[in-house]
């Protein structure tokens, strides 16, 4: 586009140039100086401003899967100059599955100004939006000698994943720790050696829940139900490495995680999250308690880049001990060496999206999971 | 907006329809509408400006409007109607307007290029009327470009050249300033690119006008001009002056080669090249060409008749029929290629003379740099064809003859009204000497041609005598040199009555079948006087002035000889042909008055409007199918586009218009209503589709989940089937309609 426009600007000059011969006209001539002149003028200008422009960015936070959003990029001219065209190269990068855009806005800023450029943007993919200003330059009317600025301006943007509702159900794990204090007030569990709550008896009930010292004092057959332990030592955990990454699985794992996560947040179940990182070649956890937990971990678990190397299951292995948890949710695109031998951390429920993984109904086939 | 590559992340340039792009939009068509007004101003000399410029400023307001209310689709129909009205209703006065409109245009074409148009028969009413059709047809031009304002900008500024080709005007330097500010305003309507622009453009223009008086700049210009010239015409110093005797000739001794010329007879050829049509200030021009313009319709009928002023003289001799042909080929080596060196004695058919062209003295060549090879036939022996053409021409009375005649007195009557003009300051220098010489037969206005012979050839033969005692022009830079000769001599005979003109040119004694090469002694210039009948002969050729051709000597020019005192043996030319002569010039009968318009009759062919409606259905088939496979392509890209939500919901949009066209319409209501129907007329497995297909839409449009490819697929199929069902449910007026009209398919 810049080339056609110095070519524009050049045949207009030459037309300018022929048409003053051809007319004796000095306003010829001096449309033809003007198109010469005023790029050399402008330069020094934009020199100057070049050193003096602000630019600040602003986002949506969130945005939902197909959301339309706008990214606002501010600029502001101290200077007495005015900025002709500055032409600013803005990527958009989508930190989880790694999706890049590139679009290139302009405008102008009258002097001791300021002018807002906007820049729509839009993902089906759930992730981490980056807004990075990759360069700027200044020009002149003609869009003919540009100025480089440097703008340290970026910002983001999380799109937030769809998420399913699932019937999760907690198996106790026998063979693993399960040795907590806290139970949930809110709804009834397994462990009998605490007590949820005592109610009249209703067909069905198991006879080991009658509680005969109260069913004597009242007279009529008093149940009591057992508590749910809350602080269980369960973990989600999100392998990285893969070998042929796409969009839409990556998508569909990070669902699948927080779905998981949200799940378990509404049984009142603790837990860990947890996923391998490329740049540091560790694990990262996050204790989750409570939704604003799950919410506020969100952005970070979306700049979880696709890993190459090392797998996270290998990882897991050697940071964490075995029987370090009662469950282990393990979410893959594909099965790993390691995979199996995850079992001795935890009781281990191993989600693979491998090759037969269909990305439509995924949701319906995890509808209902026992962990 | 420029993209890396195409992923699931979308991202553009955000755009808001405000009030204030609407006035941009709305400005930018209108100054695009008032620079392409300007340039079909100046190009095509149209003098209804103030209805086109009415009918364009207003349609763009309309236009605006109509954008402004989101009814853009009734636009074009509605204007279709209303053209269609139009037509209809004045389609006489319309096409009387077109071809008043078409005469302004061939005037100005004539006027500035010499460029020949047929004469269209209108009595110029219904000129107000075409300016309306056009000021529409420009503004819709104009909304068009101003989407493109890149485009724009070029297209105005090539065209504002172009159009100061035809006719510098300062008028279009408003269309060229209108393109920089396109250029500068750019596609993002930048109005501060814009204003710093205007700004600094107002400075620098005012600061040019100021610095380049108007002298300035006119000497700036045509130094420019002669620069350009001599680039492109001149690769050695050119020897003649061109006309321009402002400045001394340039006197050369070189023996280097100019032009190589190769004759088949032996004969002495006057390579004619510029020609010196009227003289002021010291310098020769070619007629001008608004002058010879004015006479457009004679050299219309002229050249449609085959004369040419050129040729003249070949084209009386093959009436006659007696006279042997030559041919010459010159290979011009470094003369300047603007000019065709020919003598009087060529050919007409490869003369370089162009029907279309109006080229009353020199023959230009075509080309960025010339013409430096060509041929041409010629009449091989002028000197004794001549005096036996004149007794033909005076003494034949066929048909041809007749014709001839009759065209050579009208072309006559034009040289007349110009070849004898001479300059004041030659009237005042040299009237009295002149006088003088013809004191005995009475003034100078009111000499036969014989007096006037011998009268010019007394005053020549005293100039030039060696004595120096009559003060002659031109003395401080052509002193004694053949232009001061010719100059002298070309206004001389002027004075006495006989129309003369300077040429400057090569002369040339040829020899039979070999290459002569030309110098530069061959160079100079000679007096060309027009010979009732024969056409424009070198002085050596005239009867009765042959013996007053210039011969270059090592001193300077001397005429030879003194002719033959008038006493009336000499003279070819007698006063009785001249009567005769006069006698054939149908001055005032209707013959000779070249009307254009009767002659060229083009709107009363009806071949011509067979043509012309043939032509115009043609071009409204070629648009029709243009315009539906642009649709088509538009909309089969929005079917193909990555979106597969988009898509789909598109696929099912052009279902529901195929639907309205099978008289299934939806209303305001869903598309499920349309279910009972479809089940009635085309069977349940049909209305199952649509139910299915209108729940698939509603999560195309609805659901943030993605569709997949395969229930895109799925609403092809679906698309498919339902065209299927209009095309075998309609009957074929209607599937015409629906197809090129509607083009829904």
């Amino acid at each position: 586009m810049r080339m056609i426009r110095k070519i524009i600007w050049l045949l207009l000059t030459a037309g300018l140039l022929v048409l003053s011969i051809q007319t004796a006209s000095a306003i010829a001539l001096g449309l033809a100086a003007c198109l010469i002149l005023l790029p050399l003028v402008l330069l020094p200008m934009n020199l100057r401003a070049a050193k003096k422009l602000k630019l600040t960015e602003k986002l949506p936070v969130n945005l939902r899967k197909g959301e339309r959003g706008t990214a606002e990029l501010t600029v502001q001219n101290p200077t007495v100059f005015p900025i002709c065209r500055l032409s600013c190269r803005v990527r958009l990068e989508n930190q989880l599955n790694g999706e890049t855009q590139v679009v290139e806005t302009s405008c102008g800023v009258w002097p001791k100004g300021e002018k807002t450029m906007k820049i729509t943007l839009q993902s089906p993919f759930c992730g981490r939006i980056r807004v990075t200003v990759e360069s700027a330059k200044l020009y002149d009317c003609f869009g003919l000698l540009g100025v480089k600025a440097h703008f340290d301006a970026h910002g983001a943007c999380v799109v937030q994943p769809d998420t399913f509702l699932q019937t999760l159900v907690l198996s106790p794990a026998a063979a693993h720790i399960d040795d907590t204090e806290d139970y949930s007030n809110e709804r009834p569990g397994y462990d009998l050696s605490e007590m949820f709550q005592i109610r009249d008896y209703v067909p069905g009930d198991s006879q080991r829940q009658i509680h005969w010292k109260l069913s004597h004092k009242y007279g009529k057959l008093i149940v009591k139900d057992p508590s749910l332990p809350i602080t269980r030592s369960a973990a989600v955990f999100w392998e990285r490495t893969e070998n042929d990454p796409t969009a839409e699985r990556t998508d569909a794992e990070a669902e699948i995680v927080v779905s998981v996560c949200r799940n378990l947040l509404s049984q009142s179940v603790q837990f860990t999250v947890g996923w391998n990182e490329e740049a540091t070649g560790h694990c990262v956890f996050q204790q989750i308690r409570d939704m604003d937990d799950l919410i506020g971990l969100l952005p970070r678990l979306f700049t979880a880049k696709p890993a190459k190397g090392a797998s996270g299951a290998s990882l897991l292995l050697q940071e964490l001990p075995a029987g370090s948890c009662s469950h282990l949710v393990y979410v893959a695109a594909e099965r790993k060496a390691e995979t199996d031998e995850l079992a001795n951390i935890g009781r281990l429920t191993a989600l693979i999206c491998g090759e037969q993984f269909n990305e439509t109904d995924y949701a319906a086939q995890l509808s209902e999971l026992e962990l | 907006m420029k993209k890396t590559k195409h992923t699931g992340l979308q991202a553009g340039i955000y755009r808001e329809n405000t009030k204030k792009d609407e006035v941009f939009a709305l400005s930018s068509s209108v100054l695009i509408f008032l620079a392409l007004a300007a340039i079909f101003h100046t190009a095509a000399n149209f003098s209804a400006i103030l209805p086109l410029f009415g009918a364009g400023v207003l349609t763009c307001v309309v236009i605006a409007l109509v954008r402004h209310f989101k009814k853009a689709k009734w636009l074009a129909p509605t204007l279709f109607i209303v053209a269609l009205i139009a037509i209809l209703l004045a389609r006489a006065p319309l096409l009387r307007g077109f071809c008043a409109t078409w005469n302004d245009l061939r005037d100005l074409w004539a006027a500035e290029k010499g460029i020949l148009l047929p004469l269209a028969e209108t009595d110029g009413s219904g000129l107000w009327l075409a300016g309306i059709v056009l000021g529409v047809l420009l503004a819709l031009v104009s909304f068009a470009l101003s989407n493109v304002p890149a485009l724009a900008a070029i297209l105005l500024a090539g065209l504002s050249v172009a159009a100061a080709f035809v006719q510098p005007s300062v008028i279009l330097l408003f269309a060229a300033g209108i393109s920089v500010l396109l250029l500068s305003w750019q596609k993002e309507k930048n109005t501060v690119s814009a204003a710093s622009f205007v700004l600094v453009g107002a400075i620098v223009v005012g600061i040019a006008a100021l610095a380049m008086q108007n002298g300035t700049m006119q000497s700036l210009s045509q130094s420019a001009k002669d620069c350009l010239h001599h680039w492109r015409f001149e690769p050695a110093e050119e020897l003649l002056p061109e006309g321009d005797l402002t400045q001394p000739v340039k006197a050369s001794d070189s023996t280097d080669a100019i032009l190589t010329v190769t004759s088949g007879e032996s004969q002495t050829l006057y390579l004619r090249g510029f020609v010196g049509d009227s003289y002021e200030n010291e310098t020769w021009t070619s007629l001008d060409a608004k002058t010879a313009a004015e006479e457009k319709d004679l050299f219309y009928w002229l050249h449609q008749s085959g004369f040419y002023p050129q040729s003249q003289l070949a084209m009386a001799a093959r009436l006659m029929g007696n006279y042997q042909s030559g041919s010459v080929s010159v290979q011009n080596l470094t003369a300047c290629s603007l000019y065709r060196y020919e003598p009087c004695t060529v050919l007409p058919e490869r003369a370089g003379l162009a029907k279309n062209k109006i080229q009353p003295s020199e023959v230009e060549t075509t080309g960025l740099r010339g013409q430096r090879g060509y041929s041409f036939d010629t009449i091989a022996d002028v000197q004794t064809v001549l005096p036996v053409l004149l007794d033909f021409l005076q003494n034949d009375e066929s048909g041809a003859a007749n014709t001839y005649l009759q065209m050579e007195s009208a072309y006559r009557e034009f040289v007349y009204s110009y070849a004898l003009s001479v300059p004041a300051e030659f009237r005042a220098q040299l009237g009295a000497v002149l006088d003088s010489f013809c004191e005995e037969y009475g003034s100078a206005d009111s000499l036969t041609k014989e007096q006037a012979q011998t009268a010019a050839l007394a005053f020549l033969e005293r100039c030039f005598d060696g004595s120096g005692d009559v003060s002659l022009p031109l003395s401080d830079t052509a002193n004694g040199t053949t232009y001061q000769y010719a100059t002298v001599a070309a206004l001389a005979l002027r004075y006495y009555g006989i129309p003369a003109r300077y040429v400057e040119g090569y002369t040339v004694s040829a020899k039979a079948g070999e290459a002569v090469s030309v110098d530069a002694k061959a160079a100079g210039a000679w007096v060309e006087v027009y010979q009732d009948g024969a056409g424009w002969l070198p002085l050596s050729l005239t009867p009765g002035l042959e013996d007053l051709s210039a011969e270059q000597t090592e001193s300077g020019v001397k005429p030879v000889g003194a002719g033959k005192e008038g006493t009336g043996d000499g003279p070819r030319v007698t006063e009785g042909q001249e009567l005769e002569q006069n006698e054939a010039e149908p001055d005032n009968s209707e013959d000779n008055s070249p009307e254009g318009g009767e002659r060229t009759g083009l709107l009363r062919k009806p071949l011509f409007w067979v043509i012309l409606i043939a032509g115009l259905l043609l071009l409204l088939i070629a648009a029709i199918v243009v315009r539906h496979a642009l649709i088509l392509k538009k909309r089969n890209e929005t079917f193909t586009q990555e979106d597969q939500n988009a898509a789909t919901a598109c696929l099912f949009a052009d279902c529901a218009s195929l639907l309205a066209a099978l008289g299934l319409k939806r209303g305001n209501g869903s598309m499920l209503e349309l279910c009972e129907g479809v089940e009635n007329r085309f069977g349940a497995e049909n209305a199952d589709k649509l139910r299915e297909m209108t729940l698939l839409n509603a999560r195309a449009l609805f659901s943030t989940k993605a569709l997949t490819k395969d229930e895109r697929m799925r609403m092809e199929s679906f698309r498919a089937d339902v065209l299927n069902l209009l095309k075998t449910h309609t009957k074929w007026p209607k599937k015409l309609r629906l197809k090129w009209l509607s083009c829904l398919y």
